[in-house]
C-alpha cells in the first residue's frame, strides 16, 4: 500500500513536470505563431487528465476491485442471511400460525371435553349426594327408631318400677298379722302337698 | 386359709373331747353363749383381737364371766388354750366349725327362717314339715325382716325356699317386663 502511494506520488510529480514543460514549450512556440485551432493548453490538460486517469485506473483498479468484490460478498452474505432470517421467520410464522389454528381447535376440544367431564362430574356428584342423602336419611330413621324404642322401653320399665313400688307400698301399708299368717300358712300348705 | 385351718383343728379337738365326755350338745350351747356375747359387744371383739392386750388379761376376763355364762371348766380351759396361742379372735370361726360337726353328730339341721313377723304357732308346723322332708331334727333360727313384706324364706344349708311376698312381687314384675319386651 505504501509502495503504491509512493509510486503514485512519483507519477504525479512526473506528470506535473511534463505538463509544465509542455506548457512552456507551447508558450514559446506560440509567441511567434498565432495559429487558429484547438489551443495547446487544452490539449495538454486533456493529456494530463488522461495520464492521471490512466494512472488512477492502473493503480486503483485492483484495490477497488478487491474492495468492491469483498463489499459485494459481504452484501451478498448479508442478503443471504437476511433471506435466511426472513425464511426462518416465515417458517416460524407459518408454524405459529398453524399452531395458533390448532390451538384454537385444541382449545375448543379442551373446552368441549371439560364441559363433558364437568357434566359427568356434576352428574356423579349429584348421584353421590342423592345416595348419601338416602343413606343419611335411613341412618337417621334407624337412630330415631332405636331412640324411640329405647325411650319406650325406659318408659315401660319406669312404669313397671312405679307399679311395683306402689304395689310394695300398698302391701306394706295394708299387710295385717292375719294376712301374714295366711300367707305363711298357704306356703306351708304348698310345702306339705309337695312333700 | 391359715386361720381357717387352725380353727378347724381346734374345733375338731374340742369335738373329740366332747364326744368322749358325751357333751357335744352341752359344749355347743356353751360356745353359743360365748359367741353371742362377743357378737353383741364391739368392745369385746376389739379387746379379744388386740395384740396389745396380754393373754393373761383376756383369760382373766373369761374367768370373770365364766360363771355368768355357765361355762364348764373344760370350756374355760379350751378358751385359755386359744388365748395362749393368740387365737382368741378365731373363737367365732371355731364355733361355726364345731357347730357344723356337732349338728352332724347330733343328727340335726339348722334352718334359717326369715319372716316379716314372728311365726308363732306356725313355727312348729314348719319344723315338723322340714323334719319329715330331711329326716333329721330341725333347729329353727328365726329372723324378722320387714323387707320380706309378707310370708317367709327358709334356708337349709345351700337350699332356699322362698315364700315371701317380696319374691312374688319380683316375679310379677319380671313377668310384666318380659311381656313388655315381647
Amino acid at each position: 500500500m505504501k509502495t503504491a502511494r509512493s509510486s503514485l506520488r512519483t507519477l504525479f510529480v512526473l506528470a506535473l513536470v511534463l505538463a509544465a514543460r509542455s506548457a512552456l514549450a507551447a508558450e514559446g512556440h506560440g509567441e511567434g505563431h498565432h495559429e487558429e485551432g484547438i489551443p495547446f493548453s487544452m490539449v495538454f490538460s486533456g493529456i494530463n487528465f488522461a495520464i492521471l486517469a490512466g494512472l488512477l485506473f492502473y493503480f486503483l483498479r485492483k484495490p477497488a476491485k478487491d474492495h468492491f468484490a469483498s463489499r459485494a460478498t459481504l452484501i451478498r452474505t448479508r442478503i443471504q442471511q437476511a433471506e435466511e432470517l426472513k425464511s426462518h421467520a416465515v417458517q416460524k410464522y407459518n408454524e405459529f400460525e398453524s399452531r395458533l389454528k390448532s390451538i384454537d381447535r385444541e382449545t375448543q376440544d379442551l373446552i368441549a371435553n371439560l364441559k363433558h367431564d364437568g357434566e359427568l362430574e356434576k352428574r356423579r356428584l349429584v348421584e353421590m349426594a342423592e345416595k348419601q342423602s338416602v343413606q343419611l336419611r335411613e341412618t337417621q330413621e334407624k337412630i330415631i327408631g332405636q331412640e324411640l324404642r329405647k325411650a319406650k322401653e325406659e318408659l315401660k320399665q319406669e312404669a313397671i318400677n312405679l307399679a311395683s313400688d306402689m304395689a310394695e307400698k300398698l302391701v306394706r301399708e295394708n299387710m295385717t298379722p292375719e294376712d301374714q299368717n295366711r300367707v305363711v300358712g298357704q306356703y306351708l300348705d304348698r310345702m306339705e302337698k309337695l312333700a | 386359709v391359715k386361720s381357717g385351718s387352725v380353727a378347724k383343728r381346734y374345733a375338731a379337738a374340742l369335738l373329740q373331747v366332747a364326744k368322749s365326755e358325751n357333751k357335744v350338745s352341752d359344749y355347743l350351747s356353751e360356745l353359743e353363749r360365748v359367741v353371742a356375747m362377743e357378737r353383741d359387744s364391739r368392745e369385746l371383739q376389739s379387746f379379744l383381737a388386740s395384740p396389745v392386750v396380754k393373754s393373761g388379761a383376756k383369760k382373766a376376763f373369761f374367768k370373770a364371766v365364766a360363771e355368768k355364762l355357765q361355762l364348764s371348766p373344760m370350756m374355760l380351759n379350751f378358751i385359755y388354750v386359744l388365748l395362749d396361742h393368740d387365737h382368741g379372735d378365731d373363737l367365732g370361726l371355731v364355733y361355726f366349725l364345731y357347730r357344723d360337726m356337732a349338728d352332724e353328730i347330733l343328727g340335726q339341721i339348722r334352718v334359717a327362717v326369715t319372716s316379716a313377723a314372728p311365726l308363732g304357732a306356725q313355727e312348729e308346723k314348719l319344723k315338723s314339715l322340714l323334719a319329715a322332708r330331711f329326716k333329721q331334727k330341725i333347729l329353727i333360727v328365726t329372723k324378722v325382716d320387714p323387707e320380706v313384706l309378707g310370708g317367709l324364706t327358709i334356708q337349709v344349708k345351700d337350699l332356699v325356699f322362698d315364700g315371701s311376698l317380696r319374691r312374688e312381687l319380683e316375679r310379677v314384675k319380671a313377668a310384666i317386663v318380659l311381656k313388655a319386651v315381647a
